[in-house]
């Protein structure tokens, strides 16, 4: 890969946050910033959020008796919530 | 045109939940239509392989809320794969641009209930960082590298 195209990715990398650069007379050096893959993270995470808000709906779905045979909603008395997460 | 499409890295969900019931009551929740629309989305699901569906999500931004699926795998009741394909480009967060895979994996647990595994696979973490960080710019930055690391061969 030739030195431009390099450029050309720190260039990008460094606009997406995740190197920083430091000038040192003609010379340039990039530092890895990990820190940067926080916005990632905050996606998986309400993407995650998303699960286990749905997961807690089906959990009170079943326990209202959907799901067994025969049962469409029909309560079973027991619907505490004892679910873990 | 994208030149992204190859190694990029991808991340996933695991989430592990436990119900009382069994995994056939389970089962019904995430394969009948009519069981599914009370928990997560409305949608023409049915457990065969090859069967395509979709899910009526939320519309957010530019995007329909259309999610689309394909049946994988189907092994009543233990497992249960699709695919999970919707969003928008210029969407950011949820509702941004997918193609992935979500799994359900059920097992008994002793005394008659369930353990049940979702994995959603495939998040791809250059979309992420090209919506975050560069916005709408993204695609002309990254046509210009991708045609920078062709000229460079």
């Amino acid at each position: 890969m030739s030195q431009p195209a390099i450029s050309q990715h720190l260039a990008v990398l460094r606009g997406a946050g995740l190197v920083v650069d430091r000038r040192v007379g003609r010379n340039v050096f990039y530092r890895a910033r990990p820190e940067g893959l926080g916005p990632l993270i905050d996606w998986i995470d309400r993407y995650e959020g998303f699960w286990r808000a749905h997961l807690r709906s089906l959990g009170n779905l079943l326990a209202e008796g959907a799901g067994q045979d025969g049962g469409a909603g029909v309560g079973r008395g027991d619907a505490l919530d004892h679910r873990g997460l | 045109m994208v030149a992204q499409e190859s190694g990029g890295a991808t991340r996933s969900i695991t989430v592990d939940y436990e119900f009382p019931e069994p995994p056939e009551a389970v089962w019904r929740a995430l394969t009948e239509p009519g069981l599914l629309a009370r928990w997560l989305m409305p949608g023409d699901i049915r457990p065969v392989v090859g069967h395509r569906f979709t899910l009526q999500a939320q519309p957010a931004g530019g995007w329909d809320g259309v999610i689309r699926c394909e049946v994988l795998a189907a092994d009543e009741p233990r497992l249960l794969r699709y695919t999970w394909r919707g969003g928008a480009q210029e969407v950011d967060g949820y509702g941004h641009l997918l193609d992935t895979v979500v799994t359900w994996t059920l097992r008994s647990r002793e005394g008659g209930g369930t353990h049940l595994r979702l994995e959603h696979a495939g998040f791809r973490s250059e979309d992420e960082f090209a919506w975050r960080a560069l916005g709408s710019g993204w695609r002309t930055k990254q046509a210009s590298l991708a045609e920078a690391v062709t000229a460079a061969g």
